[in-house]
């Protein structure tokens, strides 16, 4: 399964797609990077809040925890996203063309940013999951359904 | 399935029948297939303190039952009235768990028996039996500590109502235990009167079948003492002795009961206020009466091993420590209560704390999701008047207990005034929620179910 059209979708979207530096995109895409990305934004809030709904034991927590769970989701992937396209796209990061380093540097951002938009949202879809089977936090972070 | 028919005869009886009472609700169930206790309290003075309250505490713990489904721990052991088991419908009513007495209401005992309609001849012979301050005496507050007088009114149990219902209700296979004071007046009257017309009246139906059941008696020797006053307890000891011998010279010799158990302290008295009777007469709780209690246990675990000669036991702690705490008990006694009343105690401060419950409600899931234990259920008043009111009377009795003398103070503070075990019960709450029953019509299943099986984790974990 290739998850690059997605990418595609919100470059066009949010106008970021340059053909003068379509290298970069071609570089990713032959690394797998957009697979990598979408994993990443997929994992880091599964295991989060895997945690949060079935290891965690505190048994007077709110939704403003949850709502921390899902900060931390954010902040996690934001930081995990940037060092791995950082480390792909270090060559060109590092370029002596400035220009190129710095539409390279926007594109680590956008695709960070994006990622932790993804993991925001799959956190919420998989704390309506999750919590079904919650004892502790069936209840967040709203009761219902 | 076998029934107990406990009667417990005065003062003394009620606080007994009180103090087994509470140990049910913690979870001690009586073996050999007893599966109901049936409380019957006999006692002239109606409007006696001590009476009244295990009435009510009866009547609570019998309400909290009847809204749990087939509760296993807390309040597993079922209570009913005679009267019930008759009509078959589990009324709550406290007047089921008392036998009246026909005639002792607002009359003297001269009265009672026709004193004023005697001839000359047989008022001197009456005199020389009772004195005079006897015979202006007024009944409804009792004996006062008169077991001549008590024999003489008492003697009319099986006329009544209530005695011709126990009749109907007692059935093969179900024991009797009788509760009984040797040292004050209705209870050193009433038990040897009560066994007689238990071994022998029939004039009361399925008397066959009474006379032949195993039959098991607590009699308690002087453990408290009174100020100066009406009731004279310089006396006690010598009535006791007086007592004794007729006990054993009619009732054991002659092997007229299964088992007689002793109890009795003479080292560590407790001075009680001196009121003959009526609401005044409300004795605190005492380490002896919870120690009477276990011996109903021990009838009923022994209840097949009785050989037709009469079995005497006492009892004893294992350490004279002060206060006295789980420790200081026997092994087989720290068995059946040490976990039983920890659990209990745990619960009790954990709904009345407000750290506990009341940090829970709208926070802890147990409260807020598949659950009937929200905070609906909680502002229920069936809730507050049963198990709320049930708690305060359990808190009520330990305190007497840890305040009397000797002091029996077996909690660790960690159990009966702080908080930090909440977090972790509410842990196992949430954990254990979806492994209980719960039923709508039997509002209070979920509650009751859920701490039992809790506090049982906190215990299993050492946790307290």
């Amino acid at each position: 399964m290739t998850f690059e059209p997605i990418y595609q979708y919100f470059d066009t979207l949010f106008d970021v797609f340059d053909n003068q530096y379509s290298y970069l995109f071609t570089e990713l895409y032959e690394e797998s990077s957009y697979g990598y990305m979408f994993i990443i934004s997929l994992a880091v809030p599964l295991i989060l809040y895997l945690v949060f709904y079935y290891l965690l034991r505190l048994p007077y927590l709110t939704i403003l925890h949850w709502l921390l769970v899902l900060f931390l989701v954010g902040l996690l992937t934001f930081g995990l996203e940037i060092a791995y396209l950082r480390d792909v796209l270090s060559e060109y990061l590092m370029s002596g063309d400035f220009e190129e380093a710095d539409y390279t540097s926007d594109l680590v951002y956008f695709y960070s940013f994006l990622n932790v938009g993804f993991s925001i949202v799959f956190g919420i879809i998989f704390s309506f999951i999750l919590k079904q089977w919650s004892k502790m936090y069936m209840h967040l972070p709203i009761l219902k359904p | 399935m076998a029934k107990l028919f406990l009667f417990g005869i005065g003062g003394t009886g009620s606080r007994v029948i009180k103090a087994v009472t509470m140990l049910f609700a913690s979870g001690v169930k009586l073996e050999n297939g007893f599966d109901t206790v049936v409380p019957i309290i006999i006692d002239p003075d109606t409007a006696n303190g001590d009476l009244n309250r295990t009435k009510k505490i009866l009547t609570k713990y019998q309400e909290i039952r009847l809204k749990t489904e087939n509760p296993d721990g807390f309040f597993a052991q079922k209570i009913n009235t005679v009267e019930n088991l008759v009509i078959g419908i589990d009324n709550i009513k406290p007047s089921g768990f008392e036998f009246k007495l026909n005639g002792t209401s607002n009359q003297k005992f001269k009265d009672y028996i026709g004193y004023n309609n005697l001839d000359d001849i047989e008022k001197n012979f009456i005199s020389s039996l009772f004195s005079k301050t006897h015979l202006e005496s007024d009944l409804d507050v009792g004996f006062k500590g008169n077991p001549n007088m008590g024999s003489v009114v008492l003697n009319q149990f099986t006329t009544s109502k209530d005695f011709q219902d126990f009749g109907n209700a007692f059935a093969r296979g179900d024991a009797i235990f009788i509760i009984s004071s040797i040292f004050g007046g209705t209870g050193a009257a009433g038990f040897p009167l009560l066994l007689k017309t238990l071994n022998q009246g029939n004039n009361i139906p399925n008397s066959n079948v009474i006379s032949q059941s195993t039959k098991g008696n607590l009699t308690l020797l002087p453990y408290f003492q009174l100020e100066n006053g009406e009731i004279e307890s310089e006396t006690f000891i010598e009535k006791t002795k007086t007592a004794l011998e007729y006990y054993n010279r009619t009732i054991i010799d002659t092997n007229q009961i299964s088992s007689i158990y002793f109890l009795g302290d003479n080292a560590k008295l407790p001075t009680y206020e001196n009121h003959s009777g009526k609401k005044e007469q409300k004795n605190d709780a005492h380490f002896i009466e919870l120690i009477g209690a276990l011996s109903i246990l021990d009838f009923c675990k022994n209840i097949n091993n009785f050989n037709g000669n009469t079995a005497v036991k006492e009892f004893g702690i294992e350490h004279d420590d002060d206060p006295i705490n789980f420790k200081s008990l026997g092994i087989k006694t720290n068995e059946i209560i040490e976990n039983p009343f920890k659990k209990f105690m745990m619960f009790s401060n954990y709904i009345k704390h407000p750290e506990g419950l009341n940090h829970a409600i709208g926070l802890s899931r147990w409260t807020l999701k598949k659950t009937t234990l929200d905070n609906n259920y909680f502002s229920n008043q069936s809730f507050k008047d049963d198990v709320v009111a049930f708690l305060d009377y359990w808190t009520e009795w330990v305190n007497e207990l840890e305040h009397n003398n000797p002091t029996f103070s077996p909690f660790n503070k960690s159990i009966s005034s702080e908080n930090v075990h909440f977090k972790k019960l509410d842990i196992f709450n949430n954990l254990l929620l979806n492994n209980v029953d719960y039923s709508y019509e039997k509002e209070h299943t979920q509650l009751i179910k859920l701490f039992d099986l809790s506090i049982d984790k906190l215990i299993e974990k050492k946790i307290i």
